[in-house]
């Protein structure tokens, strides 16, 4: 529709980059490193201050540890056996240093100080033991770094030995490993929770300008729909913001509206003159048509109505409210399967660790049956209701499962969580469809999973270290305290005083999916392939791997809620390190099959670390590589099921709905095929079980997926 | 605009704000941990006895007695309970009637003491939990044939215990809040510093132009209205055409 002769308008300048994501970033980095010299310094006097305090109480430890073995060993002086002659005193030694983590040695030695029986690394290869040695001599191996409490054995005055118990006076210093992982842990939810609060202070900040960008990208989109909002003119003190620069604006967009509602009105006019049917009127109509589709004007009536115009919506703002309901949920994750298992005695027909998957399960397939009703329930009562109503829920649910008396009562309130759960992410989907066009949908749901993300790093290593000192229970009304604030964040933040955008017909359906598609879409083989081979497995590993075997599996190893946490944690710092990565190679090196097979394999490949190995190390890289493997999943996956609707000439949205439906129902299979076969063998051959799953399912979608070298762009729902 | 001196300084008190809030959930966190750590040494030298309370009363079972008919117990529950701040000692049944105490007066006597959810697991099964000031341990009995049928309960003060770390912590506190200022101050003034320097770069005309909107929007804003217009003019076009031959004929 360009006029011939006329040069088409210059292409209006693209910023080079983001100077507001450039500002964040600085102050990230800025504050990263003033944080990590903090943190370090505050273990450093914590450390300094409650040493004093170990000694003594380290050096009564090894007094009731000396008193007993003296009790024992005076029992064998008192019937005249002699201590190089006394049987059993090596392996009682050896036991009793075996048992006390924070006993470095036990030694018994003669009168002149020759070592009779002896256990711990500090002792061996030595002979002999003079008192001098322990506290000052120049042997190098005792000197000065042990507490050595001494027991004379037999006669007090005239002993017939010694008995030494040793305690490591850098204990506590060697023992806070696991407190500077701890001290880490804060420092990256730290990290991250000012990185979400420094978005929303910056976006607030410069809400005006970014106002006016928004209204810049929909004027280049052909959307002149929306005004200036009416309370940013030189709002947060921005300096420049003036009313001669709002009105040339005001002045523009109220110009094309003017203009194009003059046209209709001509239009309108040709109609009543001239008739429907004259094709010189059929013409006009059909460029007004043609106008309407490609530009998108203020709807007349509504100006007259009174009603305003939609002020365009930054969905910085939605990172928030989705973050903090993220988080209430993850908080529980480290802990659930444990506080599942203490219901267990309540059905003595059922195994503990089927009774550990019931409530997971439940919650996994009520997020995935809710989905379609919510998507359904969101379009009718409006977003901000919905999502208020979804955190209400969240809130309730895990308020009163923090009160759960019985595995019933515990199911039933976890399955209130998820209707909440399902609720607030398929309204927060429906957020960023109904303020993002297919331009920009995908920097929308960038957002929207960056919040996922994030809480999923916070969460469950933060939810951990609140149970290990407060308790469950502190840690779900936590959580329930989090809910109810997302609600509030939503109302304050994002919708206040917001009228719904209209709905279009693409964003009704792209949030559920629409019940028709599935034949069609089955038709094509690939979709059912992809789905049995790749969807529901990697699903299954997931919610198996995550939320059930490693939680359990550490527990029944001794960890603590916090050491499980992080461990968790490594999933999520994988995913955000490898997903962007892996969805721009996958796309440009067209591997979308290699990709998916690799990360199938990788999941396979995540086990060896623990299966093989008990150590320390083995179960956060693990979840790491595993965290990995799914990485290189997602984006191709979701990629190629694009793909298939496109080609079939089906809708796009409604195969993605189908698609999430379908791996939503995998999760919902993880948790009890986990517990099914770990109730058969162990935890490790659990995963090893769900591991060879996927590796070979990873196997036959290589084989059985056949590819068509189409380009497609990166699909926008995600 | 945009970002001047407001700015920098609402970010910076943010930013300050948050790190200094992460600093002092540090100090507690390290704070908590090294009482849970101080709790854990007392509470396994208390296992230690318990431990031994336990070994002594299932030799006593390997002769062939019941747990009640175990007479030298109370004695030895009278000599472990006279430990340093413990605080008694019980031996109970497996329907947990007091056999043996400390406190004579609670023989026959259900124990009030059970194990809930809250409470956790120390070495060879010994339930371990912490009600107010006390520490309480339960070693569990079995007789020869690996059957429960009793177990050994200490209870222990943690008042001094928690006495000394609170002298601890008081001092601790005053480095903390010294810290804490530093650390918000010198926060403060580097979010500060970022930001001006963004602002600096703005001035010198090295920021990216978008920063500045009313020029980029202006121009952007008018090159799709100014496409809009263009479709517009033809339909125009065609609707002057229209009416011209209207007046004409």
């Amino acid at each position: 529709m360009t006029t011939p002769g006329k040069p088409a308008p210059k292409p209006a300048p693209k910023p080079a980059h983001d100077p507001i994501g450039a500002l964040i970033l600085r102050l990230t980095i800025v504050t990263v490193g003033v944080l990590l010299i903090a943190a370090g310094t505050a273990s450093w006097l914590s450390l300094r201050s409650f040493d004093p305090l170990f000694q003594p109480e380290l050096a009564r430890k090894a007094q009731t540890v000396g008193e007993l073995l003296t009790t024992q060993v005076n029992r064998g002086l008192a019937v005249q056996i002699p201590l190089n002659r006394m049987p059993g005193l090596g392996p009682l030694v050896e036991e009793e240093e075996e048992r006390h983590a924070d006993i470095a040695y036990v030694a018994i030695t003669d009168p002149s100080g020759q070592i009779v029986a002896a256990a711990g690394a500090p002792l061996v290869g030595l002979k002999a033991m003079a008192p001098g040695r322990v506290s000052g001599s120049d042997d190098g191996r005792l000197v000065d770094g042990f507490i050595d409490v001494i027991h004379p054995l037999g006669d007090a005055l005239s002993p017939s030995g010694w008995l030494h118990v040793g305690v490591d006076s850098a204990y506590l210093a060697k023992a806070s490993t696991n407190l500077m992982l701890d001290v880490l842990s804060v420092v990256i939810v730290a990290v991250l929770l000012i990185f979400e609060i420094l978005q929303l202070v910056v976006n607030l900040a410069m809400r005006r300008a970014l106002a006016l960008r928004l209204l810049a990208d929909r004027a280049e989109d052909g959307d002149f729909r929306a005004d200036l909002p009416p309370n940013t003119a030189r709002a947060g003190g921005e300096p420049d913001g003036s009313a001669a620069e709002n009105a040339d604006i005001r002045g523009l967009l109220d110009g094309v509206n003017a203009r194009y509602a003059a046209l209709s009105a001509r239009v309108a006019d040709a109609v009543r003159q001239f008739g429907p049917d004259d094709a010189r009127v059929k013409r006009a109509q059909d460029g007004l048509a043609a106008l309407s589709a490609r530009f998108r004007f203020r709807d007349p009536e509504r100006r007259t109505s009174g009603a305003p115009e939609p002020t365009p919506l930054n969905l910085v703002f939605l990172r928030l409210p989705v973050f903090l309901f993220c988080l209430s949920e993850e908080l529980s994750r480290p802990f659930l399967p444990a506080y599942a298992a203490s219901f267990a005695s309540e059905l003595p027909w059922l195994t503990p660790d089927v009774v550990v998957s019931l409530p997971i399960t439940l919650f996994m397939l009520m997020w995935a049956v809710s989905q379609p009703s919510g998507a359904r329930f969101s379009e009718r009562v409006g977003r901000s209701r919905s999502f208020l109503v979804g955190a209400l829920l969240g809130s309730l649910g895990l308020a009163m499962t923090a009160f759960a008396s019985s595995l019933l009562a515990l199911i039933v309130w976890r399955c209130v969580t998820a209707l909440g759960y399902g609720l607030v992410l398929i309204t927060a989907q429906g957020i960023v469809i109904d303020h993002t066009t297919a331009r920009n949908r995908a920097g929308g749901m960038a957002m929207f999973i960056g919040a996922l993300l994030a809480a999923g790093v916070c969460g469950p290593v933060s939810g951990g270290m609140i149970a290990d000192l407060a308790g469950f229970r502190a840690t779900f009304l936590l959580g329930a305290g989090l809910a109810l604030a997302s609600g509030l964040a939503v109302c304050v933040l994002l919708l206040r005083g917001r009228s719904s955008p209209a709905r279009t017909a693409a964003a009704a359906t792209a949030t559920r999916p629409a019940m028709g598609s599935a034949l069609p879409l089955c038709r094509d083989l690939r979709f059912p392939v992809l789905m049995l081979l790749s969807a529901i497995p990697t699903k299954i590993a997931a919610t198996a791997f995550l939320f059930c075997l490693v939680p359990l599996l550490l527990t029944a190893d001794g960890a603590t809620k916090a050491e499980i946490g992080r461990v968790q944690m490594m999933y999520f710092v994988a995913c955000i390190v490898v997903s962007p990565l892996a969805a721009t190679l996958s796309d440009r090196w067209q591997m979308r099959r290699g990709f998916i097979a690799l990360g199938g394999l990788g999941t396979l490949l995540s086990c060896v670390p623990i299966v093989a190995t008990h150590a320390l190390w083995g179960p956060p890289l693990a979840i790491a590589f595993f965290g990995l493997s799914q990485a290189l999943i997602a984006a191709p996956q979701f990629t190629l099921v694009s793909q298939i609707a496109r080609e079939g000439g089906l809708p796009e949205t409604a195969a993605i709905g189908w698609y999430r439906l379908i791996e939503r129902l995998g999760g919902a299979i993880g948790p009890v095929a986990a517990m099914t076969i770990a109730v058969l063998t162990s935890y490790r051959e659990a995963m090893l079980g769900i591991g060879l799953l996927c590796g070979g399912s990873a196997l036959l979608f290589w084989m059985l997926f056949t590819v068509r070298k189409t380009p497609v762009a990166r699909p926008q729902e995600a | 605009m945009i970002v001047g001196g407001g700015l920098a300084l609402r970010t910076g008190a943010v930013i300050a704000a948050t790190v200094a809030l992460a600093v002092l959930l540090s100090v507690i966190l390290a704070g908590l941990k090294f009482e849970q750590k101080l709790r854990d040494i007392t509470s396994s030298r208390l296992w230690v006895v318990a431990d031994e309370m336990r070994r002594r009363v299932e030799y006593g079972l390997t002769l062939g007695l019941d747990l009640s008919e175990l007479v030298d117990v109370q004695s030895q529950v009278e000599r472990a309970a006279s430990g340093a701040e413990i605080l008694g000692v019980e031996v109970v049944d497996e329907s947990r009637r007091v056999l043996f105490a400390a406190d004579r007066a609670a023989i026959g006597q259900p124990t009030p003491i059970h194990w809930g959810l809250e409470s956790g697991l120390v070495g060879d099964g010994v339930h371990q939990q912490i009600v107010g000031d006390a520490l309480i341990l339960g070693a569990p009995v079995h007789n020869s044939f690996g059957q429960a049928v009793g177990e050994v309960i200490l209870r222990s003060s943690l008042g001094g215990l928690r006495g000394r770390i609170a002298k601890v912590e008081a001092e601790l506190a005053n480095g903390t809040f010294i810290l804490d200022a530093v650390t918000g101050l010198v926060t403060l003034i580097a979010a500060f510093l970022t930001v001006r320097y963004g602002a600096v770069q703005f001035r010198r005309g090295t920021a990216p132009s978008v920063i500045a909107p009313h020029s980029a929007v202006r121009q952007r804003l008018g090159h799709g209205v100014a496409v809009a217009d263009q479709a517009m003019a033809e339909l125009e076009r065609d609707l002057d055409s229209l009416t011209l031959r209207e007046a004409k004929s």
